[in-house]
Parts: structure tokens; sequence; C-alpha cells
């Protein structure tokens, strides 16, 4: 559900905020009006769609894991935001595989919801990578970006999965999601100590991989760790926005897990 | 362990005796003072450098200076309590006090003993009052393993007393803090005496340290709180199955000046009569933490090494 937007051209972070909480409503149902990317008042503003950018896959959730339908406008101001905001030129590894990741898991998840994003300008190296390839490809691409070591350490391990949230919505599967799986432990020590550190956000995007596959793996301590983290991070709508996909996220599990 | 990362406790607790070693005298009761004028830092100094000496001269890890200098050290604390008859005095004049006890148990467990002392304590433990102290559980703790180490026969349900301390609870891990740290250490170094009987600990807290000690020592490691940093590195080696830490362990090798002496942390301590107990305090816990991960790392095949 839109809110009230300023008369003052808003910043790409306000904007984020904004969408952030608004996907958020959508999530948990609040409102009775359709969630639409393309209806927010400041149209196709460089702010929203920087915003609907930062966002990244997560942006889609209402219409994967909420009641929501995608409409070709969603598609349309999806195309723009990407061209808009295009990945970066090869930089540096680090910030080349967070953007291969994310943008990764915004066309499979585009893909499940039938759009092909076969030839969007500003998608990360999507052709290098294979990622127009339907799914399922004979080497799922994002082996092909993520070189890192299975046994890393839990303090880097997690606060790099804590970048790569988005990439922990229930029709994805990756690496990242293997690990996030067998390492449970190691899960919750990063989000302890992510809470310890007062880094509500991290805490509640590492909640996001507890939440996932916590039908078949639960951690006894999620649900006092999100409460924990709502309460905490009431003013926080991208905390939010993490603990209600997390919140969602497990409810689909478990959904799956009894349609099985 | 890797055994290559065992010099770093080693040398952290060897250089921090040193420094003990060498500033002992400071910590020396002024002879002018009578018994019932010492303040409670002076003694309690003294306290935490009989126990320190005494952990170190029990593991017998160190070198044989190592040991000599836990010997100095233990003759020096028991000199200054007049051989145990400052203690006694103390004692005598507040029955219903268990500090003295406190003080005197670690060094009772090395021999260094006072008869009249020992009936004195014989006599208070077994009164009626003993049994009902208006302590909370985790001093209750301490004063069931002193009461332990000098022999004398312990009424205290322990079960329940661990049940009632902030570890017993086994609270979410992410509300752990300052005073929460210190239940925590003091709740296992009273139940395992100082890494002497690690099955003192109930399993399940051994399991729910195993779980959470990593994220906690990583926080402190940040925090650059070198004292409780320290303290929950010990209580790492006083598990069952040791848990070690070696980025902590670097940290505070880093932290540590190059006389020994560790400081406290970020922040200064605070100035006032507690400044003296608490500039030596994080050395002695470097010299207790060193010792005992290093003891049980030679002692434990079974020693968990855990990265970060």
């Amino acid at each position: 559900m839109p809110t009230p937007h300023p008369s003052k051209p808003e910043t790409v972070e306000t904007a984020t905020l904004r969408l952030a909480s608004d996907v958020a409503c959508a999530l948990r149902g609040a409102g009775d009006a359709a969630f639409r990317l393309e209806q927010h008042p400041q149209g196709a503003e460089a702010a929203h769609l920087g915003a609907v950018r930062a966002l990244g896959a997560d942006a889609l959730a209402p219409f994967v894991v909420g009641p929501h339908t995608l409409g070709p406008g969603d598609v349309a101001l999806l195309t723009e935001a990407v061209r808009a905001v295009p990945a970066p030129r090869p930089l540096d590894p680090v910030t080349d595989r967070l953007w291969g990741l994310r943008d990764w898991a915004l066309c499979r998840t585009l893909t499940a919801l039938g759009v092909d994003p076969d030839g969007w300008d500003g998608l990360a190296d999507i052709h290098r990578y294979g990622l127009a390839a339907p799914a399922p490809a004979p080497v799922d691409p994002v082996q092909r970006i993520e070189p890192r070591l299975a046994d890393e350490p839990w303090p880097t391990w997690t606060a790099g999965l804590a970048q790569l949230s988005s990439l922990a919505l229930p029709g994805l599967h990756c690496p990242q999601r293997d690990q996030a799986r067998r390492r449970r432990l190691d899960l919750g020590r990063g989000l302890t100590h992510a809470l310890l550190r007062r880094d509500l956000l991290r805490a509640a995007r590492l909640a996001r991989w507890l939440a996932l596959d916590s039908a078949t793996r639960p951690e006894p301590l999620l649900s006092t760790a999100l409460a924990h983290i709502e309460v905490l991070a009431a003013d926080q709508p991208r905390t939010l926005l993490e603990t209600t996909l997390a919140r969602r996220t497990a409810d689909t599990d478990r959904y799956w897990m009894g349609a099985r | 362990m890797d055994p290559l990362d065992l010099h770093l406790p080693r040398q952290v607790g060897a250089r921090a005796l040193e420094w003990l070693d060498r500033c002992h005298g400071s910590l020396a009761l002024d002879p002018a003072v009578p018994w019932y004028e010492i303040d409670e830092p002076s003694l309690g100094a003294l306290a935490e450098l009989a126990l320190a000496a005494a952990t170190v001269r029990r593991e017998s890890v160190g070198s044989p200076e190592t040991a000599r200098t836990a010997d100095r050290l233990l003759a020096f604390s028991w000199r200054q309590f007049h051989e145990g008859e400052l203690l006694y005095e103390l004692q005598r004049q507040t029955p219903a006090a268990t500090y003295p006890m406190e003080i005197y148990s670690p060094l009772a467990a090395l021999g260094y003993r006072h008869r009249a002392l020992d009936r004195l304590l014989a006599h208070l433990s077994a009164t009626r009052a003993a049994q009902v102290p208006e302590h909370s559980p985790g001093r209750r703790l301490a004063v069931a393993a002193a009461a332990r180490r000098i022999g004398l026969p312990g009424h205290h349900d322990l079960a329940e007393l661990t049940r009632r301390t902030w570890l017993g609870g086994v609270p979410e891990p992410w509300m752990l803090d300052g005073r929460g740290a210190h239940g925590v250490t003091r709740t296992v170094f009273h139940l395992t005496d100082r890494g002497a009987d690690p099955a003192g600990l109930p399993a399940h807290l051994q399991r729910y340290l195993h779980q959470w000690l990593p994220a906690w020592l990583q926080a402190f490691t940040e925090a650059r709180s070198w004292d409780l940093l320290g303290e929950l590195l010990a209580v790492g080696a006083c598990l069952e199955q040791p848990l070690f830490h070696a980025e902590a362990w670097a940290a505070l090798a880093q932290a540590q000046q190059a006389d020994g002496m560790l400081p406290g942390g970020a922040t200064r301590p605070p100035s006032g009569p507690e400044r003296a107990f608490r500039s030596h305090h994080p050395t002695i816990t470097a010299a207790v933490a060193g010792t005992l991960a290093l003891s049980r790392a030679i002692g434990s095949p079974r020693a968990a090494g855990v990265a970060s």
C-alpha cells in the first residue's frame, strides 16, 4: 500500500525505506489494494527506480510469497530500473560477485514469475554467467561466481551471507542455501554476534537464512530472535522488511513441507 | 588447538606472571593499617594474586621458572595474610562473612593451612546460618567451591543454585552483557574449580557454551574488552572439551604491553579506590587464562580447535 510521499524529490535512501515499508505491508496483507511496483506516486522517478534496484529480488517478494500478481506495468518499471541503475562495469571481485549473485536472484525470480529477463540492459554480466539459460542450466551459473570456500570461518561467512539475503527467497536454490542448511549453528552465532553489535539489519538478514528450510532444519531461537529484532528495529523499515520476509519464508517452508 | 597456536597462551600467561612478579610488592598491605581498617580492594587484589598463583602452581605446565615465580607469589600472599592469622582474625570478628574463607581456600588447597582458622571454619560451616546466607546464587556457588577446596562438608543444592544463575537459565545468547558475562565466568569457575574438575559443569551447560561462547569471544575481541575476553578464554579452557579461539588469543597477545601488563580495554578504568585492583585484574586474568589454556591443550587430546 503506497504511503504518502513528500513534496520534495526523494533521495534513493528514503525511497528505498518507503518501498521496503510498502513491500512489507503487502507481504503482511495489510490494506486491500493490489501491490504494484508501477503504482508508486513517484512513478518512474530516479529515486524510485534506485529503490527498486536496491531491493533487488525482494521487490518482487509480494508476487512470490505474497498474494499479489505481477503485471506488465511492474515488469516495464523493473526493466526501466535495471537500465537506469546498471550493474557497474567489472570493478573488483567482491563487488562483481555481489552484483552477479543479486542479479542472479532477480533473474531467477523473474523467470519463476514467467518473465524472461534475457536481453535486459543493465543486468550484471548476465550473458557471461549464462543467466539467461532456462533453468535448470547444465551447470548452475551461480556455481561459477561462487568460488568461496565452504568451510570459511563463521564470522566472515555470515557477514558475506547477510549481504546476499535477497537470495534467501523460498523459490531459489543456490550453494549459499545449501551451506546455510548445513551450518545452522554458525548462522545462529552470526545472528547472535550481530545482535551483540547492535547490527539489527545484519541480524534480520541472517534470520532469513535461518527461516529458509526451517521446516526440516528448525532453529529453536528463530522466532525469539525475530520478535527481539522487530521490537528493537521498530523504526527501521529495511530491517522490518527482512524480518517480515523471514516470517513469510518460514510459513512458506512449512506450507511446502505440508504439501509434500 | 594447533601446536603452533599454543605459544600465544604460553607467552601471554608467562609474561603476565612475570609482570605480577615484578609488581607484586605494590600489593603489599600497609603494616601501619590495623586489620579492621584494611580496605576491600587491597584485600581483593591480594586474594586474586593468590588465586592466580595457586592456579599456575596447581597446573604445573609452565617452565621451572614459572613454578618458582608462582611459589614466590604464593609465599608473598601468605606472608601478607600473616600466615593465615589475618584471615583468622577477620573470620573471627565477622563470623557470618564468607570472604576470609574464600580467600583462604586456594591457599589451603595447596597446603598453606592455619589450624585455628580450620577449626573455626569447621564450626561455622555447620551452623544453620551457613545454610541460609542472603547471597545471590552465584555467590553461594563461590562459597560452596571454597568449602570444597578446604575440605569442609557441603550442604548446598548445587543443581538448584546453578539453575538460578544467568548461565543456568540458558538465556538468549544475544542478551549477554558485561554483568552477565561476569556471572557466566563465575558459575563456570566455581563449578569446575577453575578447570580442575571440568565435569563439574552440567552437560547441558557445556553444550550451551560450545554453541555460544565463540560468538561472545568474537564480540568481546572486537570490543577490545581484554579483561572479560581473558576471563571468557579461561571459561573455554574449563570445559570438558576445551574450546580455544586463536583469533582472541592473538588479539590478547597484541594488546599485552611489552612489560607483560594487560590493559583493561579501550576505556580507562575509573579512578577511585577500586583503581589499583582493577589495573591489576586483567593481568591476573591473563596469567590464569594462559595457564589453563596451555594445560588443557596439553592434557586434553580432545581439545576443540575453534578457528574463530
